[in-house]
């Protein structure tokens, strides 16, 4: 198990080199930073010098084997904007996005799970057909109008949270239930047909010949066995979540690393932008990693070797 | 039928609700059955026997299946009418149940030892880890799994299937029912594993005194393993009565056209009997007797009624019109 995980974090780590030539080739075809840098009555020989300055009059390999040597030295360069080390300022703003993206996932798998095993073990009646109503919906709005309507109705209108920030428990709400709807209504899905899968097996019958209670029969005997896909389905969420973090921070204002790529990307710091991408990639990589060691804990006949 | 018997089954009725309309699946069937009997339950597929013993246990598909009608009598208590929380007693505890696939029947994800432990769990039977595992580890070597130590932590898929059959006898065991209701449990082993299968059946009831319900169409079987016979056609049952007596001379047609399409061992056949026609369709069953276009004594009167069951003069009890004109003659 462990050569496995190693394995695969060897692997990880090609992919991250993959993301970061990538994100340092895109971000230098999205346009000159000193124009943005220097101010309206700038000589062209101004713009040079602070080009050299920053060293993007260098050809492009060599400037990627600079930020590599740097990168693994834990410097990712300096913010144009900010004035602060890269990774400083993105390490900053991380317990904000997984402060939100962790009780967003929380919200997806609790909703997701018990109305779409409810939905499956009463299958056909009225809850049913509205958590398919449901699943459709969340599934199908788009998660910055959703956002919109919720900081309308329940920030302005009613009043009861506030419309954007970061502070107390409050701010919190409205930007995670928008994130999670939309997860949730997929978990919902997924589990629900997970377990018509498995309520009708012998084994099911089995559990109920035993003695065991309704409540037993589905929630030990049944879920276990659907949690293999669900727990797929959740691992890519989870890791999906951290880079989704961009647009609902977006609307809420929420200082975290989605706001922080998309301030970044806006005022061209490569910097910023590498080092947040190389963060969120390691987490998807990681989270990954995590969720195929779980099937060996779910399915007993998955050995790692 | 004797008011102390076991398990008596009144009248039952279970029907099937599908989109092409009701299906009798069970359709007036009763029988009594009193301790330390084993009672053969044949006949062809869909004849009804397993939604018979699904009826019993309150296991049907629901909302499917139901049934509507009858009393299931067990130890003076309407198993029909009890609610949920006392008939989860009964179920494990007082009535054990094998089911037909011992491949599927065990949980995929949990050991040997947490399944064959669930039944004492259940009922508290055991004070604490160590005593629960003597029982469990007793079970399994009265069904005979060898070194059954090492088998409590491992997992269902490292079992063979006549491992697995042992094992879900096991877990039945484990509640050490009075009734123990076994679903064709050998239809999916080889032919040796089969025997032995029957044989710890046996040995089992035996020792336990427990009564059975085995379902089959293997007449073979019933006679080797059953004192008590019910061969069920269309939802009904059409003969019931002593295995030899019945087996050795039949009195309904379709028990006697059973009987003749059975291979017999050392003779060379260069075919096996065929019942003629096919089993009726239960979603428009014929008006008068169920086998009727099948039967090789059918009078004009079949067509008419369904035959009721009744008492024959040597004690069993059969539902066939020709069978009583020759009775009466």
């Amino acid at each position: 198990m462990l050569r496995y995980a190693l394995k695969r974090l060897g692997v990880g780590l090609l992919c991250l080199v993959g993301v970061s030539i990538i994100i340092f080739v895109a971000m230098r075809l999205a346009g000159d930073p000193t124009l943005l840098l220097l101010p309206d009555d700038a000589t062209e020989q101004d713009r040079i010098e602070l080009r050299q300055e920053l060293g993007l009059d260098k050809p492009l390999p060599v400037q990627y084997a600079i930020f590599v040597t740097d990168a693994v030295q834990g410097d990712f360069g300096t913010s144009t904007r900010w004035k602060m080390p890269a990774m400083e300022l993105v390490l900053a703003r991380l317990p904000a996005t997984l402060q939100l993206a962790g009780l967003a996932f929380l919200i997806a798998i609790t909703i997701g799970l018990l109305s779409g095993v409810t939905s499956a073990t009463t299958r056909g009646s009225v809850f049913d057909q509205g958590v398919r109503l449901g699943v459709t919906l969340g599934l199908a709005v788009p998660v910055f109008w959703v956002g919109l309507i919720f900081i309308m109705v329940f920030a302005v209108d009613l009043g009861w949270f506030p419309t954007s920030g970061r502070g107390s428990f409050a701010h919190l709400i409205l930007p995670a239930v928008t994130m999670a709807l939309n997860p949730a209504a997929a978990m919902s899905r997924l589990s629900r047909s997970a377990m018509l899968g498995v309520l009708g097996a012998d084994y099911i019958k089995m559990a109920r010949v035993k003695g065991n209670s309704e409540a037993r029969v589905v929630w030990k005997h049944g879920l276990r066995n659907a949690a293999i896909p669900v727990a797929t389905l959740a691992g890519i969420q989870l890791a999906n979540m951290i880079g989704n973090t961009v647009v609902v921070e977006t609307i809420f204002a929420w200082p975290g690393i989605g706001k922080l790529i998309i301030d970044a990307i806006f005022a061209r710091d490569f910097a910023v932008v590498q080092a947040a991408i190389c963060v969120v990639a390691a987490a998807y990589i990681i989270l990954n990693l995590a969720v195929d060691l779980t099937y060996g804990l779910l399915d007993p006949q998955i050995r790692y070797d | 039928m004797t008011q102390a018997s076991l398990l008596s089954v009144e009248d039952l009725r279970t029907y099937c609700y599908t989109r092409a309309g009701v299906v009798k699946a069970v359709d007036g069937v009763s029988f009594a059955l009193e301790r330390g009997d084993s009672l053969g339950l044949v006949g062809e597929s869909g004849s009804g026997k397993s939604m018979t013993c699904n009826s019993i246990l309150r296991l049907l598909p629901r909302p499917a299946a139901r049934t509507v009608g009858g009393r299931v009598l067990w130890e003076g208590r309407d198993l029909l009418t009890l609610p949920e929380r006392e008939m989860r007693r009964v179920r494990g505890r007082e009535i054990g149940m094998i089911l037909q696939d011992p491949l599927m029947s065990l949980n995929p994800v949990f050991t040997i030892g947490n399944q064959v432990g669930e039944p004492f769990r259940l009922r508290g039977a055991a004070k604490g880890r160590s005593d629960l595992r003597e029982k469990v580890l007793d079970v399994l070597r009265q069904v005979h799994i060898p070194s059954p130590e090492a088998r409590l932590s491992q997992y269902p898929f490292e079992f063979s299937g006549g491992m697995r059959q042992r094992t879900v006898a096991a877990i039945a065991l484990a509640g050490s029912p009075g009734l123990l209701i076994a679903d064709e449990p050998t239809t999916s082993l080889d032919v040796t594993i089969q025997d032995q299968f029957l044989r710890l059946l046996r040995e089992l009831q035996e020792k336990t005194g427990m009564a059975l319900i085995l379902v089959t169409h293997d007449l073979g079987i019933v006679a080797e393993t059953c004192n008590k016979v019910a061969v069920m056609y269309a939802g009904k049952i059409v003969e019931f009565g002593d295995v030899r007596q019945v087996l050795t001379s039949p009195s309904h047609p379709y028990t006697e056209a059973l009987l003749k399409a059975l291979p017999v061992p050392g003779t060379r056949q260069r075919r096996l009997y065929q019942i003629p026609g096919e089993p009726p369709n239960l979603l428009d069953p014929p008006a008068g007797c169920a086998f009727e276009p099948r039967c090789h004594r059918a009078m004009q009167a079949c067509r008419n009624a369904r035959p009721p069951i009744k008492k024959l003069s040597d004690g069993r009890q059969a539902a066939c019109l020709a069978l009583e004109a020759r009775e009466v003659r």
